[in-house]
């Protein structure tokens, strides 16, 4: 029972044995397996560029903000994983629908539960016209796990304890400990692009690159714009359809809007209310999906501060209403989210639940919560809300109006993201208003609430934490028990919720618009932009 | 000589047979007149701001996007708030910005200028070379670096814009006083030996105040309009507080779907815009006996 | 005269050495680094791995430490790459600088062809109906954000005519036709606010030249009103509004940021804007040198031709 369904899993998958059903049925299973909601609209399938064939056209697609660099490995914001998705390839890649593919490795599998035997595809060919071997994959692994400056060490190859060369086509990952997650962070990819030995002693890695993706990338202009072109000899038959991909930095929505119905740009992404606006243009398609973004306002509580008690911060948890949220912030488009977020397999809490458990009103038993904790006459405090995107503004704003029926003064802060980023990653804010990214597996979305970790200690303190939690979040990392993974991360949300230790709010729709003539592209869960790599483009 | 005598003799009579608004004349301003009433009006407006808006400009107890209508007579923004209460007390934001940034440039600036060109010699070359340093940083990125530097908030705004525009002031002075200090009267005072202060306090203070009102005034509307500016950059006022210039901002987004949020606080900016400006042209034509003579 | 540019120009250094300081301690003072910024809002990195990279980035040395080495470097002719891209700076300013310099020299055109003649116009025929509706309309332009009036002819443009310009800059060189149907837009969304000050500004000293002494003493000897004006009391009169310009120029070196955002232009101004919030420092202290020397240039040009307009400056 323990263990065996998930390393089942793994190994069903190395071999190909699984049909497309049996994987959406056991999707979420590893914790990548996410399927996007309904109310994504699905073309009837992409024209895809015949056997063989030439790719044609040229898109542009705007991005909110601009590419930072485009460095290989390390941590990376959003924008710089925009920037880069379309050169490289990982080892495993998500489908449409977040199952895990192969990729570079046609299969892999899993002789004792400690270690994973990668197969590589043969014959790939990287932009510069070598082949893919073993050895360029344990030089990007290696690099993965321990990232050349300027990248800075991610804590999701932890558990690997070395790489091996078996062959040139086969590589094998030893792991310190049990780690259902590898996979999942591989398919990803963020994280784990493979490049070509010594590619660091070559190229500027922040401007350049070299990968096996099926665009290869010919210009890089700092903050406007990033060229990529068809890579003629990727492994993939028929992709990529789009000949010539142009991603430009378009900060000012309205700009993206007139650039869009101009035909400057072929696609992008917009806001809800703006949304509508390009509803009547009958050259452009809009589409709405779910993407990994849960919108949450965390507590301090490593000072003295009125919420140490839990009381202050269920009372808080009982005026806020998220409905509310959704409908003036995000026009109705978005849905109530646990720390899980909506979409993300079938880990997180529903909708209709959270509403009538967790996210219930009750402004009167909110008042006497506060008076029991001796905060009947309330207390100020300063809420940091990241500046732009502006909804988290929004939101803190909602939240400042709410909470002044217990009589607290909230001071909404908006900052820039630099400075955000800093106070956050340093605990220097008493209330922070913020949005988790995509994670690779479920535990990502809670590891901030197991007391020792580095940000539990900047966040908390000593002022919040949860034997019982840190219990339950020990065991799930340490079992492929599929079942037991999914109670265990059912309870730990529903300690999160229960004793609010952050207040999650909503996760909103993203939209995203196209001019009609590019085909096949839909809203990635993970917030990037991937489904370009495999889309066409009607020829001028 | 007799050009000088006369000179002094008018400008003496300017300001000192009556006061200006005593003489029935200088009454017939229609532009200055405007100016004065729209500018009264916006500072009646901004002292009584609670008792003129009919809801809490914070409060959230709308529908959102409402067109106009009686009960919100600006329609409501996207979060479900009065608009005409938030233009209301977005008086006070846009006439604090403007009035606290010139008052620092215009000390600033005026006092740089002023000692620069009447003194002259190494004083002067010492002063306009550190004018020309913060001079030589653009305008709009000095105020970042400054906004972002003490943090983005509206206080930090408007001292960003004071010492954006204080070089300004003090080019545009010490030109001026350069060139009265060149002229015949002055040096006539010279002549007959009056002090550096009586000089600075009778002649050339009163000849640059007519440059100094007219950008006085283009500088208060512009640094509303610099501080809406900033709001689009994230650095000004910040939300929930109603300025003008944020509301603007915001309301781009929604120009197609409500135009309503972006008409009434562009109409709030460019009325008392423009406002300032007529008054400001009234001024001078009222102050500045020269332009009075023909 | 080339005395007195020498002397403006030796008197530069200081002036760009000062800068140089002051535009290195803001920076360094600004809460938050490049660190933060690689490392992503959402932190994974813990605060060790964050101070190894500060310190292999040379952000851990103590400030006139980095400020020697700069200083060293760029007087050495590097003026560094940038933190994000690695890119060298000077390359990132090299393609953008055009762009801007365009932006502001067009804006500025078009704003002088009509603000002057229009100011001389209202001061010549003063308080005449051309005058009032002259002024009104400077008044409004005046009046309104930038930011709005750019969003406003994107809106219309693209609604009315499906034609935005286009986001990829067009040199001037290469294609001059297409350049300027691309940066018309822009430069003229900036070029409204830059009319109504300098027709006010022309307005303004043309009374005051027209009032003076020797004007009226032309007046009286009989020369013709148009010789007047144009020959003397205009030449007056354009000197305080040759200052604005040229500053309203400098200014534009940095100032057209919002412009260029909305527009989707890469100009220095928007790099700028792109590099503080990222601080991306070599980048940063780098644009805004360069933006100062061209700024400071422009002054200079400015001074002498005050210098040779108003011969009195001279003596001063």
């Amino acid at each position: 029972m323990e263990q065996g369904d998930g390393l089942q899993f793994l190994k069903d998958l190395a071999r190909g044995r699984l049909s497309r059903r049996e994987l959406l049925a056991r999707a979420g299973a590893l914790g990548v397996g996410a399927t996007a909601l309904s109310g994504v609209v699905r073309l009837p399938g992409a024209v895809l560029a015949q056997d063989g064939g030439q790719a044609v056209g040229e898109v542009t697609w705007a991005l909110e903000s601009a590419v930072p660099n485009v460095i290989p490995f390390g941590a990376i914001a959003l924008a710089q994983w925009w920037g880069k998705e379309f050169m490289y390839d990982s080892l495993m890649e998500f489908d449409q629908d977040m199952n895990i593919q192969p990729a570079l490795a046609e299969s892999f599998e899993t002789p004792d539960e400690l270690t994973y035997i990668f197969h590589l595809r043969q014959g790939v060919k990287f932009h510069d016209g070598t082949e893919m071997t073993a050895k360029d994959v344990k030089y990007s692994l290696d690099n993965a796990i321990s990232p050349p400056e300027p990248g800075a060490p991610v804590p999701y190859f932890g558990n690997i304890a070395s790489v091996d060369i078996v062959d040139d086509y086969t590589v094998k990952i030893t792991m310190k400990t049990v780690d259902p997650t590898l996979p999942g962070v591989f398919a990803w990819a963020g994280y784990s692009p493979i490049v070509p030995e010594g590619i660091y002693d070559r190229i500027n890695v922040l401007s350049e690159g070299i990968g096996t993706g099926p665009f290869r990338l010919v210009e890089y202009v700092q903050d406007d714009r990033i060229v990529y072109e068809a890579f003629p000899d990727y492994w993939k038959p028929g992709v990529p359809c789009i000949q010539k991909l142009t991603l430009k930095a378009l900060t000012d929505e309205q700009a993206r809007v007139a650039a869009l119905r101009a035909g400057e740009i072929d696609g992008g992404t917009f806001s809800a209310d703006v949304i509508r606006t390009l509803e009547r243009d009958e050259e452009i398609e809009i589409q709405r999906g779910l993407t990994s973004a849960p919108r949450v306002i965390h507590f301090n509580t490593v000072n003295d501060v009125p919420w140490r008690d839990v009381r202050v911060r269920q009372a808080i948890n009982l005026v806020v209403n998220r409905q509310e949220i959704i409908d003036k912030v995000y026009g109705g488009e978005a849905v109530m989210t646990g720390p899980i977020p909506p979409g993300y397999g079938d880990w997180f809490i529903p909708e209709e639940e959270l509403a009538s458990t967790f996210y219930a009103q009750d402004v009167e038993r909110a008042k006497q919560l506060m008076a029991e904790a001796g905060y009947a006459d309330g207390f100020s405090v300063t809420l940091q809300a990241i500046a732009a995107p502006r909804d988290h503004t929004q939101i803190a704003e909602i939240v400042q109006q709410a909470v002044k029926q217990l009589n607290i003064e909230v001071t909404v802060e908006p900052l820039e993201i630099g400075t955000f980023a800093k106070n956050i990653g340093e605990g220097a804010f008493e209330w922070a208003a913020t949005a988790r990214g995509m994670r690779g597996d479920p535990s990502g979305y809670v590891v901030d609430f197991r007391s020792g970790t580095a940000l539990h200690q900047v966040w908390f303190g000593d002022g919040w934490k949860n034997d019982e939690l840190d219990a339950l979040y020990d065991e799930a990392l340490a079992t492929l028990d599929v079942a037991r993974r999914h109670e265990l991360y059912r309870r730990i949300q529903e300690i999160v919720l229960t004793e609010v230790a952050n207040l999650y709010t909503v996760q909103p729709y993203k939209f995203q618009a196209a001019r009609k003539r590019v085909t096949g592209w839909f809203v990635w869960y993970a917030g990037t932009n991937t489904s370009l790599r495999e889309a066409c483009v009607a020829a001028e | 000589m007799s050009q000088v005598t006369e000179a002094m003799t008018l400008g003496r009579v300017g300001r000192q047979v009556r006061p200006w608004w005593a003489l029935p004349k200088r009454w017939r301003n229609p532009i200055g007149i405007v100016g004065a009433i729209i500018v009264l009006l916006t500072v009646v407006t901004a002292v009584f701001a609670p008792v003129i808006a009919p809801y809490d400009p914070d409060a959230q107890d709308h529908d959102r996007l409402l067109p106009p209508s009686w009960s919100n007579l600006m329609g409501t923004d996207e979060l479900g708030r009065d608009t005409f209460s938030r233009i209301v007390f977005g008086a006070r934001v846009s006439l604090q910005v403007g009035v606290i940034a010139v008052v620092i440039a215009l000390v600033v600036g005026a006092a740089l200028g002023v000692a620069a060109g009447f003194f002259g010699g190494r004083l002067d070359a010492w002063l306009m070379r550190v004018v020309d340093i913060l001079f030589a940083f653009p305008g709009l990125v000095l105020a970042i670096v400054i906004a972002g530097l003490l943090g983005a908030s509206r206080t930090n705004a408007m001292i960003a814009i004071g010492v954006v525009y204080a070089p300004a002031f003090a080019r545009v002075v010490r030109g001026s006083v350069l060139s009265v200090m060149s002229e015949p009267y002055v040096e006539a005072g010279r002549v007959v030996g009056a002090s550096n202060a009586r000089l600075i306090a009778q002649h050339v203070l009163p000849n640059i105040v007519a440059p100094l009102i007219v950008m006085t005034t283009v500088y208060l509307s512009s640094a509303i309009l610099a501080e809406a500016g900033l709001s689009f950059l994230g650095l000004g006022t910040q939300p929930p507080e109603p300025s003008w210039g944020g509301m603007l901002n915001l309301a781009r987004t929604y120009m197609e779907i409500s135009p309503w949020m972006a008409i009434f606080p562009g109409l709030a900016i460019m009325i008392v815009v423009l406002g300032f400006n007529f008054l400001g042209d009234g001024l001078r034509d009222v102050l500045d006996p020269r332009l009075k003579m023909n | 005269m080339g005395l007195f540019i020498l002397r403006r120009l030796l008197m530069l250094i200081p002036t760009l050495l000062g800068m140089s300081v002051l535009i290195f301690l803001m920076l360094r003072l600004l809460p938050g680094d490049i660190v933060d910024i690689i490392v992503g809002a959402d932190p994974q990195a813990d605060s060790a791995a964050r101070q190894r990279l500060r310190e292999a980035m040379g952000l851990d040395d103590p400030i006139p430490v980095q400020y020697v080495r700069w200083l060293g470097d760029l007087l050495r002719g590097d003026p560094g790459v940038s933190l994000r891209s690695g890119k060298p700076v000077g390359q990132i300013l090299w393609q953008s600088l055009p762009i801007t310099v365009e932006l502001a020299v067009l804006a500025v055109l078009m704003a002088t062809v009509v603000a002057i003649p229009l100011g001389v116009i209202s001061a010549v025929k003063r308080d005449t109906g051309m005058d009032f509706g002259a002024r009104v309309a400077g008044l409004i332009g005046l009046s309104l954000p930038n930011f709005w009036i750019a969003t406003l002819l994107l809106l219309f443009t693209s609604t009315q005519f499906g034609w935005v310009p286009k986001t990829r800059y067009i040199s001037l060189f290469d294609d001059p036709l297409g350049n300027l149907k691309q940066m018309w837009l822009p430069a003229a969304a900036i070029a409204v606010q830059l009319m109504a000050i300098e027709m006010r500004m022309t307005r303004t000293t043309m009374l005051e030249v027209l009032n003076q002494d020797y004007i009226r003493t032309a007046r009286a000897k009989g020369l013709r009103d148009q010789v007047v004006v144009y020959r003397h009391a205009l030449r007056n009169a354009l000197i305080p509004v040759i200052t604005v310009i040229g500053f309203q120029l400098g200014a534009l070196m940095g100032s057209s940021a919002i412009i260029e955002v909305i527009f989707g232009l890469n100009g220095v101004g928007y790099t700028l804007l792109q590099a503080i919030f990222n601080r991306d420092y070599p980048l940063v202290q780098a644009a805004v040198l360069y933006l100062a020397i061209v700024f400071v240039l422009i002054n200079l040009v400015v001074d002498v031709l005050y210098a040779v307009l108003d011969p009195r400056i001279k003596q001063a």
